[in-house]
């Protein structure tokens, strides 16, 4: 069969127009999808919000020096984002390591400090074992009425689910962190100065 | 015609990409836990296979032979990264559960190693036949592996939020069966199954490609 | 100083135990079913994973940070990038061994075809400019020096798990195994025990 010969031209030639007509197509893609994504992503962290924290309205993203002093206050956690809600306290979005990497999930937090619940976004455990932290229906409720600003006292009495103590440890984690943040931070009405 | 008929039925079974040529493992283990999952893997694994092997075919004389890896490289890629931000965009649970794997596809052996042997030598439409047939007996391998794991495993199987099958809730699978381990041991035997149906029909084709194994020290 | 050590140690030892990518990740089995078959083969392998592994990291790490990220297209260019900038690394380092180290290039030649397809390669480089994507258990940036530090780490527990189940499969190959899990199957079922050996490591130091 005959091929086109392998000369520096063409060969230069065939994987740059390869290289230029495949990144327009991507940017195409990327152009028709990026806002679905984001919707998306916004809807799912709406979701979770609402449901730790019913009565709020609004959702607004602190500072981002608040955020920052969370950052630290959560020590080896990533705290991705402190949302206020107004009177109904706080929604605080942090990334704890499970078993099978970072967990996305929310804390809510009310103005005295108790936890009102816990949501787990998106997590990668091993289904039917790890992921069982999701489906459980006495494993995330226990965390409600923790005493966010004594959190590690409350954490002392936790149940594990068995057969997935590692993801379970993964979400009490995340709430040790988030009382951390409240603790912290947030109880000193939001305004940012650490202790 | 027929011709294109025995392309494709190549790829379900005398060439398997997993039972017999053993490529493109690494997806096929990790995803296997969860049925939903294992199908849609062999869909964009489908997708991906088909399409790039049609532009590959298409473009054959024009490529030249020195670059061809990094252009097959370039246009997998590209129907990787449309299929991750589509599947993203529209099936953020599945997305979510695929993760890295989706993007992982680009270095499927099985994918690179049709083009190179086959895409790159064969016309268009056998191409596209060969594609389909390696794509469904991909997916065919993975999803028969992914029903007996979860359906073992957690005693259900879950498609879209439906529970299609479900044991009564008393049931405690071994967990085994889902973690990384129990894949290997379930595949390998899953393999001596079906080396036996191969050799019992008396047929032995094993063909690897390039770029995915050595044997007696020397590249294939 | 002895933090910032330690530190990297720590990263080291996760990487290339703890998390170990063939073993507890599934990522990078094509070759390591491929090759393991004999020893010498497996031990070529894993030198040239380590070299190239490192090498490609320390390319992407800089092609992210100079150019995807402040052009802001990184989101839906990096697997094409990525994936090309790996393919012509080894293609150079293919020519510089052959021409400059010939020795070297006769051990390790005929491996750097297949690390293209190597997918430990693109997931490791991948890890290293966006933590927390290969469910790695990394939940931070990286820095030039620690993008370097994990790969090597996730490199060498390549090449161990790789020479250490070559070296099961050659004793396999005198054991009486049922004639149809001869091979593969019986490598499979070898691999699934040794799996579970570095499953039990998880959660070790932390990492």
């Amino acid at each position: 069969m005959d091929r086109a010969p392998s000369t520096p031209t063409s060969m230069v030639l065939s994987v740059l127009v390869t290289c230029v007509v495949a990144s327009a197509a991507l940017t195409f893609t990327y152009e028709m999808t990026r806002e679905r994504i984001a919707e998306q992503e916004r809807v799912a962290r709406e979701k979770a919000l609402k449901d730790v924290l019913p009565a709020a309205t609004e959702f607004t993203a602190v500072d981002a020096n608040v955020l920052s002093a969370a950052e630290e206050a959560a020590g080896d956690t990533q705290v991705a984002a402190v949302f206020d809600a107004g009177e109904s306290g706080w929604g605080i979005l942090v990334a704890p390591r499970g078993y099978g990497g970072p967990m996305s999930m929310v804390v809510g937090v009310d103005r005295n400090g108790k936890v009102t619940g816990v949501k787990i976004i998106t997590q990668n455990e091993t289904p039917g074992l790890g992921s069982k932290v999701m489906t459980e229906p006495e494993f995330l409720p226990q965390f409600e009425a923790w005493d966010a600003s004594e959190i590690e006292k409350a954490a002392k009495a936790f149940d594990a689910i068995s057969g997935a103590t590692k993801s379970s440890n993964g979400v009490r984690k995340g709430v040790l962190a988030a009382g951390h943040v409240y603790a912290d931070v947030l109880s000193g009405e939001g305004g940012g100065s650490k202790q | 015609m027929t011709d294109w008929i025995a392309t494709f039925k190549r790829g379900l079974s005398i060439e398997n990409p997993l039972t017999i040529l053993m490529i493109g493992l690494c997806a096929t283990l990790a995803v296997s836990t969860k049925f939903e999952g294992a199908f849609f893997m062999g869909l964009a694994v489908i997708f991906v296979l088909t399409m790039s092997s049609m532009i590959i075919s298409a473009l054959r004389r024009v490529i030249p032979e020195q670059v061809r890896i990094p252009i097959f490289i370039v246009v997998i890629a590209s129907f990787v990264t449309i299929v991750d931000l589509t599947m993203h965009a529209f099936l953020p649970p599945v997305y979510n559960f695929l993760g890295v794997w989706i993007p992982l596809i680009v270095v499927n052996c099985v994918i690179l190693g049709r083009a190179e042997a086959f895409a790159y030598h064969n016309s268009v439409s056998l191409a596209v036949a060969d594609g389909l047939g390696m794509g469904t007996g991909y997916s065919f391998v993975i999803i028969v592996l992914a029903t007996f794991r979860e359906f073992v495993g957690s005693g259900e199987i879950v498609f879209m939020n439906q529970r299609i099958v479900a044991l009564p809730p008393s049931y405690q699978g071994p967990g085994i069966v889902l973690l990384f381990p129990g894949a290997f041991i379930i595949f390998g035997f899953m393999i001596a199954g079906a080396r036996w149906v191969t050799e019992r029909q008396g047929r032995r084709v094993v063909e690897t490609s390039k770029h995915c194994t050595i044997e007696e020290g020397r590249a294939l | 100083m002895i933090d910032m050590l330690r530190n990297l140690a720590l990263l080291f030892i996760g990487a290339a135990l703890v998390n170990n990518i063939l073993l507890t990740r599934f990522i990078g089995l094509c070759p390591f079913f491929g090759v393991s078959s004999a020893m010498e083969t497996s031990v070529g392998m894993a030198g040239a994973v380590v070299f190239v592994m490192t090498l490609a990291s320390s390319a992407t790490w800089v092609f992210w940070n100079v150019l995807l990220e402040p052009l802001g297209v990184g989101d839906f260019l990096y697997i094409p990038a990525f994936i090309l900038v790996i393919a012509a690394l080894v293609q150079f380092v293919e020519m510089y061994l052959r021409k400059a180290m010939p020795g070297l290039y006769r051990a390790m030649g005929i491996y750097l075809p297949l690390i293209t397809t190597n997918c430990a390669v693109l997931a490791a480089a991948t890890e290293a400019v966006k933590p927390g994507f290969f469910k790695m258990n990394i939940a931070y940036g990286f820095g030039f020096g620690e993008a370097v530090v994990y790969t090597l780490g996730v490199a060498v527990g390549f090449g161990f798990a790789l020479i250490s189940f070559a070296a099961l499969r050659e004793r396999l190959d005198v054991a009486p195994v049922p004639k149809i899990m001869r091979g593969a199957p019986m490598a499979f079922v070898t691999a699934g025990l040794l799996s579970l050996g570095y499953v039990g490591l998880s959660g070790m130091f932390g990492i």
